[in-house]
């Protein structure tokens, strides 16, 4: 009775509870196992940005971009940049605020970078480093 | 002036996941299917106060902890829920990554 008195009280003073998808991918990792494939490319970045501009401070309407699509769109944009690699490894996301003010105009970006080098997973290298397709 | 507005160029950057391993392609890694498991990261800041920060990469290594054996996930959601109660003095928020444990495909042994 008790703890449901507590719950009441808890969802009285809840401002907000929400829950936001952020990203949807095929495959993810922290394990190392990327780096026994053949390397592609490496240090390839790619920024995905929502931008908004205030003029003498009213912000203008826009449509940002949800961020599931910002995430597939900025890893997929990185594997494009090296042919023939499909795996994103040393991978980085950071989530980066940009402003840019200019007079009475001020653009601000909230934007997504993700960094990290490609190696291909149909080559694997074997134990002496060697490409073992 | 000028280095102010290098500042406000350049932007300030948060890490939410290092060290990773995704793509957005099928890849031919030889893995096979553990179960579905999540895994979760969580920080709060109490009385403007943070106790921490969440990441990706922690609540992937949650969730590949509760597969033993496991290497990545497949089919990964991953999502953000944020709690603020009493502003400004509670604000919780989580990372939770869901998807299917893969560990490598065994091979089998010749006799």
């Amino acid at each position: 009775m008790k703890s449901k008195r507590w719950m009441i009280v808890l969802c009285a003073l809840t401002l907000c509870a929400c829950t936001t998808e952020f990203a949807t991918l095929p495959l993810v990792s922290t394990k190392p196992f990327g780096s026994s494939y053949a390397p592609v490319a490496t240090n390839l970045r790619a920024e995905e940005c929502n931008w908004t501009v205030a003029v003498s401070g009213i912000v203008l309407p826009s449509e940002p971009k949800p961020d599931p699509a910002r995430v597939r769109h900025a890893v997929g944009s990185i594997l494009q940049q090296a042919p023939g690699g499909d795996l994103l490894i040393n991978a980085s996301i950071q989530s980066v605020a940009r402003v840019y003010p200019f007079l009475v105009i001020v653009v601000v970006g909230d934007c997504l970078r993700i960094e990290g080098d490609v190696v291909d997973s149909r080559t694997p290298l074997d134990s002496r480093g060697l490409a073992n397709p | 002036m000028l280095g102010v507005l290098v500042f406000l160029a350049t932007g300030c950057a948060v890490t939410l996941g290092e060290r990773m391993a995704l793509t957005t392609a099928n890849t031919a890694i030889p893995l096979q299917p553990i179960g579905q498991v999540e895994g979760r990261d969580c920080a709060s800041v109490i009385f403007v106060i943070p106790t921490g920060r969440t990441r990706i990469d922690q609540a992937i290594d949650d969730a590949l902890l509760r597969a033993p054996g496991s290497v990545a996930l497949k089919d990964v959601e991953i999502k953000r829920h944020l709690l603020v109660l009493l502003p400004p003095f509670y604000v919780r928020q989580c990372i939770e990554v869901r998807g299917e444990a893969m560990k490598p495909q065994e091979v089998p042994h010749e006799e």
